[in-house]
């Protein structure tokens, strides 16, 4: 079947089974910092922005989301705390093999979108969905806090 | 020691850019052209033999090119060990096999147009399996009535145990001393047996690999591995091709821990290239990584210890059963660890054996994983001496700070236990583990806390316990890692090593012992890591190696440019070498202001005169494995009503050396210490009465988020290792070691109970408090 | 591989026709689908229908079928948060799966894992139908006939707002970001006895009032299935302590 997409800011016609996913479809179309890493909404490697709010793209049908603003990890950028976390990551040393990056990323910028200033309880409720088995969290949290504390001044 | 130049400083790690940005490239997002995917189909049984198969179903699938199997393929043993050569893992696999092994065994290969259709077609492959006995207990596998899994002319590639015949894939008796003896004349015994569990390494990325025909002939291999060259020297040999026809190149991989330190998918993927001519395309799903990959071993550990009246630990009997599953890759090397990692700790024990077997079973493949056996074998040592200071009212931490081993002494352990052959006998140069146990147990609030068992409101209970463990930088006089250079005209570099950068951050580590070597900025040093054809050989990311072993590769590479760099610039100051001084990114005259930069110096060496390029390559092994150490603690809050634990805070406090990078350092030791606290809390793998695992996914498996992280604080404490590049040792691994028994060590503190078998479910720990048969 | 037709609706009227004629399943925001995805279905993709909104009146909130549990939640938690619904809702999964599951679609599923159905139940919420069976239903008899589930789909949910009722939601799971065990809802109010119910047993669920949760006899009704490696024996001891004690918290009974 055929869908109009908007993937970071772009308008794009897709041919696209009908059973595919959406992780499916953005990998298929060259957006492969959306990982697969289980397939099954455990992961949050697929974690990518629907209208800004953090959605696993593997557990979304791609039918159901033409038309409708979709943001990448190589997206993000057009967030405004989006440099600031990406700042805070590179200096706290918060990444280690980056497979989870892009889906830690996209869930990072939407809660500080939504919740500028978070507490550190906050921001881990944020990254629930989030599975790391490199850093145990604890850099990507103290990130994604100077990123906030930063964007306060 | 404080930081150099660039060594010591947090310097942003290399690739964290791309990564963010989701630019950079791992193995499922590199093009392939027209690839064939390729899926398994598997054994429902838990052991049996295949009869027949039936593919008429498959081959219908649209789309379907090609099913393997142990008709069509050959009857080659190997071991899918990433190890050096010859491997002292058995080479009992084969390709495919009449004779399956556990549930969740390979039984056949799909190559297919899509993976959609790849899969399909392994669902509807049919196996006809007569059923053999399975076998579940290792405590039953050499029993004479049990069934044996390998009979067929499986065998060992070194001269070391193995009796397929008695379903051992490997053993190792070490002793010295006179035990007998010492146990008579202990003040007294303790005796008490572990258990650890399987586990999955749960890297976020599966198991995934692709094949490239070059126009040459030559294959691509393409892989999320921890060891590109064993890789290469493993398809080479079970292929029959040249190795030099194979190229091997690792890409981002999003993690390892020991999981993809055996060639998984390579053999299949690049023997399905060789027979269609096609290109491969191969991912395991999640579930397949929980079951048909590799684990850790489980582990039974007998622990029988004797104290002398004036508390001394004089007598040790280690007595090890571990499970080696299906297939024995790395059995010897991970059973020997349990004993040749640990038993170290404690040198001035005089009698002391260790024993231990590893054993086949119908279950899933026990390989690499992190921590190698130590963390098996620190679970029972470290409970262990909890309980003797516990019986003798001394506080573990001054016990383990007065009878750890030291600087400048050694073990006969070292010597005694090696992997597959002698060990190798070393002092310890470095080891600051009294310090990391003061420091951490002032960070936990150890004086404070102990033996308190502070209660909450709402009736939990509050513990703290300690574990400390010291592991390996590389396995010494086998492991080897190389790194050359070139030096471009405007003073930048290349600088290519084989070592194997798995997430850990070694790209960046190896450029700043460079830039370090040379006094010049890193960002000047661009790295190119493990391809097989570009960079020189390195044994992989294992075993604790890279920062030791590859790193002291590149600090000789290095030293070996600044004295061709030296050499030029004396003759364009028309000095010796001698008379200069080394300065960043340049040379001087001292006494004066005629100095020369790198820049000009390349310039001269390029295109004016004698002209060469200046570049060089080194190798390094030792002799030595110098061990980091650590001192890990647990506060726990318990409710005994429910057996629900809680980590409240976590402290690891380590000597790796000088951190050639702390932040990296740091981050290796977080990472390793909440796996080793899910290891203790929540992982399992659950198991049907017909042995095949009921939870292979992440959200049944137990693994921890952002919101389950204790407050963790990790101290690198101060220290040099004199024979590691700029002191540095490795610390990879050690991190996972001391958490399930600091936790243990934490819940008897709280609520007097002590688990000894793993994980510590709230079930588990309510039942111990309230008696098996309470409910 | 598989062949999905679509078909997204976007007037109840072109909705009702479907579900008269076809043999067809519901798709909200697919989670549920996709734990299991069909090889060959018919779709219907009720995201175009705007049954997505959130009213929240002084005596009832009214949920749209197709509103995503972050959506039932940011409108409630900031208006009313120490609603029962809301304290579920936080914990619920993970934010990512939040923006995907509705409403609508999670009672029709209804796992043992839900951690919605439980609140509802407790609310005594109701269920408004479109479709074969028409109307509204508590949702306690919606879980229990089956007739009203062919041919039919939720419209939305109305669920009582309950002010100055205290709440209490708890569930039992080993790690944050996995399927809760079993889930507890507890209200009170000085003026209602207290009610309970528990989530996830082995017969989906047992509602318990005020006088029962410390009634040995009672919670005996209390029986779960060996799950994820805990026996039933103790599920049933963690939910009778966690009952007793989350009834206690919010100002029930003095243990």
């Amino acid at each position: 079947m055929n869908g109009l997409f908007l993937i970071n800011g772009t308008e794009v016609e897709i041919d696209f089974p009908s059973d595919a996913t959406l992780v499916q479809l953005l990998r298929a179309h060259g957006y492969t910092e959306v990982k697969q890493g289980c397939s099954h909404g455990e992961c949050g490697s697929c974690i990518i922005l629907l209208e800004g709010n953090p959605v696993n793209a593997c557990q979304i049908y791609a039918a159901t989301v033409t038309g409708r603003k979709i943001t990448t990890g190589t997206g993000l950028s057009e967030f405004a705390s989006w440099s600031a976390v990406k700042n805070a990551m590179i200096r706290r040393g918060a990444v280690q093999c980056g497979f989870c990056t892009p889906g830690v990323m996209a869930s990072a910028v939407a809660l500080l979108e939504h919740t500028p200033e978070p507490t550190v309880s906050e921001i881990a409720a944020a990254l629930t969905g989030n599975l790391c088995r490199c850093t145990g969290y604890v850099k990507i949290v103290q990130a994604i806090k100077d990123a906030a504390s930063e964007g306060e001044q | 020691m404080g930081a150099g130049h660039v060594v010591g400083r947090s310097s942003f790690k290399i690739d964290s850019a791309p990564l963010i940005s989701g630019t950079a490239r791992f193995t499922g997002d590199i093009p392939v052209k027209e690839p064939l995917h390729l899926a398994f189909a598997y054994s429902q049984a838990a052991h049996g033999e295949i009869k027949d198969i039936d593919l008429s179903a498959a081959l219908q699938v649209p789309g379907v090119a090609a099913v393997f199997h142990h008709g069509n393929t050959p009857h080659t043993y190997f071991t899918t060990a990433g190890q050096g050569y010859p491997e002292p893992s058995p080479y009992d696999y084969t390709l495919f096999d009449h004779h399956v092994r556990f549930a969740g065994d390979r039984i056949a290969m799909v190559g297919a147009e899509t993976q959609a259709a790849a899969r399909r077609g392994a669902a509807l492959v049919i196996a006809e399996i007569a059923p053999l006995p399975p076998l579940f207990d290792p405590e039953l596998a050499t029993a004479p009535g049990s069934v044996r899994l390998h009979q067929d002319g499986e065998h060992a590639v070194i001269p070391a145990a193995y009796r397929p015949e008695e379903n051992v894939a490997a053993e190792v008796t070490i002793s010295f001393g006179d035990i007998e003896g010492g146990f008579e004349d202990a003040a007294f015994i303790e005796e008490h047996t572990y258990h650890t569990p399987y586990a999955s390494h749960c890297a976020i990325e599966p198991h995934i690999v692709a094949v490239e025909h070059q126009p040459d002939g030559r294959m691509v291999i393409i892989s999320s591995t921890q060891v590109p060259f064993h890789v290469r020297r493993i398809v080479s040999r079970l292929l029959d091709i040249p190795l030099h026809y194979i190229r091997v190149i690792k890409p981002r991989i999003g993690g390892g821990f020991g999981a993809k330190q055996d060639a998984v998918l390579e053999p299949f993927a690049a023997f399905a290239a060789l027979q269609t001519g096609r290109n491969i395309r191969m991912e395991l799903s999640r579930r397949e990584v929980f079951v048909s990959s590799r684990t850790r071993n489980p582990m039974r550990i007998a622990l029988k210890t004797g104290v002398d009246a004036n508390g001394k630990l004089t007598t040790v009997h280690m007595d090890a059963l571990m499970n080696t599953g299906a297939y024995a890759t790395h059995a010897l090397t991970v059973l020997s660890n349990a004993g040749a990692k640990v038993l170290p700790l404690f040198n001035k024990v005089e009698n002391l054996a260790f024993n231990g077997k590893a054993v086949y079973t119908t279950l899933p493949i026990g390989g690499a994983y992190r921590g190698y056996g130590a963390t098996q074998g620190y679970f029972a040592l470290n409970q262990q001496i909890d309980i003797i200071c516990r019986r003798l009212g001394l506080d573990p931490v001054e016990y383990c700070k007065a009878w750890h081993i030291k600087e400048g002494e050694s073990s006969a352990v070292f010597e005694a236990l090696g992997e597959g052959r002698d060990g190798v006998s070393q002092i310890i140069q470095s080891c600051k583990l009294s310090e990391c146990l003061d420091t951490g147990a002032r960070a936990i609030g150890w004086q404070e806390k102990r033996g308190k068992r502070m209660t909450t409101e709402d009736g939990r209970v509050r513990g703290v316990g300690m574990a400390i463990a010291m592991q390996g930088s590389g396995i010494p006089e086998i492991d080897m890692g190389s790194a050359s250079m070139k030096m471009n005209e405007d003073g930048s570099a290349q600088l290519f090593v084989g070592a194997t950068d798995i997430g850990t951050g070694s790209d960046t580590i190896l450029v700043q012992i460079a830039a370090e070597t040379l006094l010049m900025p890193p960002e000047k040093i661009y790295i190119l890591s493990s391809d097989t054809d570009l960079t020189p050989f390195d044994v992989g990311a294992y075993a604790s190696s890279t920062t030791y072993i590859s790193g002291g590769a590149v600090q000789k590479c290095a030293q070996k440019i600044l004295d061709r760099l030296a050499r030029v610039a004396a003759r364009m100051l028309d000095c010796s070498p001698e008379d200069l001084l080394h300065e960043p990114e340049s040379f001087r005259l001292p006494g004066g202001e005629r100095k020369v930069t790198f820049e000009e110096i390349l310039y001269h060496a390029t295109y004016t005169a004698e002209q060469c390029q200046i570049q060089a390559g080194a190798s390094h092994t030792s002799r030595e494995s110098p061990p980091p150490f650590a001192a890990q603690f647990a506060e726990v809050e318990v409710d005994p009503e429910t057996g629900v634990v809680r980590v409240l805070r976590f402290v690891s406090a380590v000597d790796c050396g000088r951190a050639i990078n702390p932040a990296l350092a740091e981050g290796q030791v977080e990472g390793a210490a909440l796996n080793g606290i899910s290891f203790a809390l929540t992982e399992q793998y659950r198991f049907s009465e017909s042995g095949r695992m009921v939870n292979p996914s992440f959200g049944r498996y137990g693994l921890p988020t952002a919101p389950d992280v204790p407050e963790m604080q990790t101290i690198l404490v101060d220290s040099y290792e004199p024979s590691g590049p700029f002191g540095a040792k490795s610390v990879g691994e050690i991190g996972i070691n001391g958490a399930a028994p600091a936790i243990a060590n934490a819940i008897c503190d709280a609520v007097g109970v002590r688990l000894f078998d793993l994980p510590f479910t709230p079930e588990a720990v309510y039942r111990a408090i309230h008696g098996a048969d309470s409910l | 591989m598989g062949v999905l037709t679509w078909l997204q609706p976007t007037t109840v009227e072109e909705l009702s026709q479907l579900l008269k004629t076809r043999s067809l399943r519901l798709h909200g925001g697919g989670t549920a689908i996709l734990r299991n995805p069909p090889e060959n279905a018919t779709l219907v993709d009720l995201s175009r229908l705007a049954w997505d909104s959130v009213e929240v009146t002084e005596d009832t909130i009214t949920v749209g079928a197709t509103a995503t549990y972050e959506r039932v939640r940011a409108a409630l938690c900031s208006q009313e948060p120490d609603h029962l619904l809301c304290k579920a809702l936080q914990t619920a999964a993970a934010p990512s799966l939040r923006n995907r599951i509705t409403a609508g679609g999670s009672v029709a599923f209804s796992p043992p894992w839900s951690s919605f159905t439980g609140p509802l139940i407790a609310l005594d919420a109701e269920v408004e139908i479109v479709g074969a069976a028409d109307g509204r239903f508590p949702v306690t008899e919606y879980l229990s006939n089956h007739a009203l589930h062919r041919g039919s789909a939720i419209r939305s949910l109305v669920i009582p707002r309950n002010q100055g009722e205290r709440s209490l939601y708890y569930r039992f799971a080993p790690v944050s970001f996995s399927y809760s065990l079993f889930s507890l809802s507890v209200l009170t109010t000085d003026a209602r006895p207290g009610r309970a119910v528990i989530w996830g047993t082995r017969n989906r669920y047992v509602a318990l009032t005020g006088k029962e949760f410390t009634d040995s006899a009672a919670l005996h009704s209390v029986e779960f299935p060996a799950r994820d490696g805990f026996s039933p024996e103790y599920l049933k001891h963690v939910a009778s302590v966690e009952l007793g004690r989350g009834f206690s918290a919010i100002g029930g009974r003095e243990r």
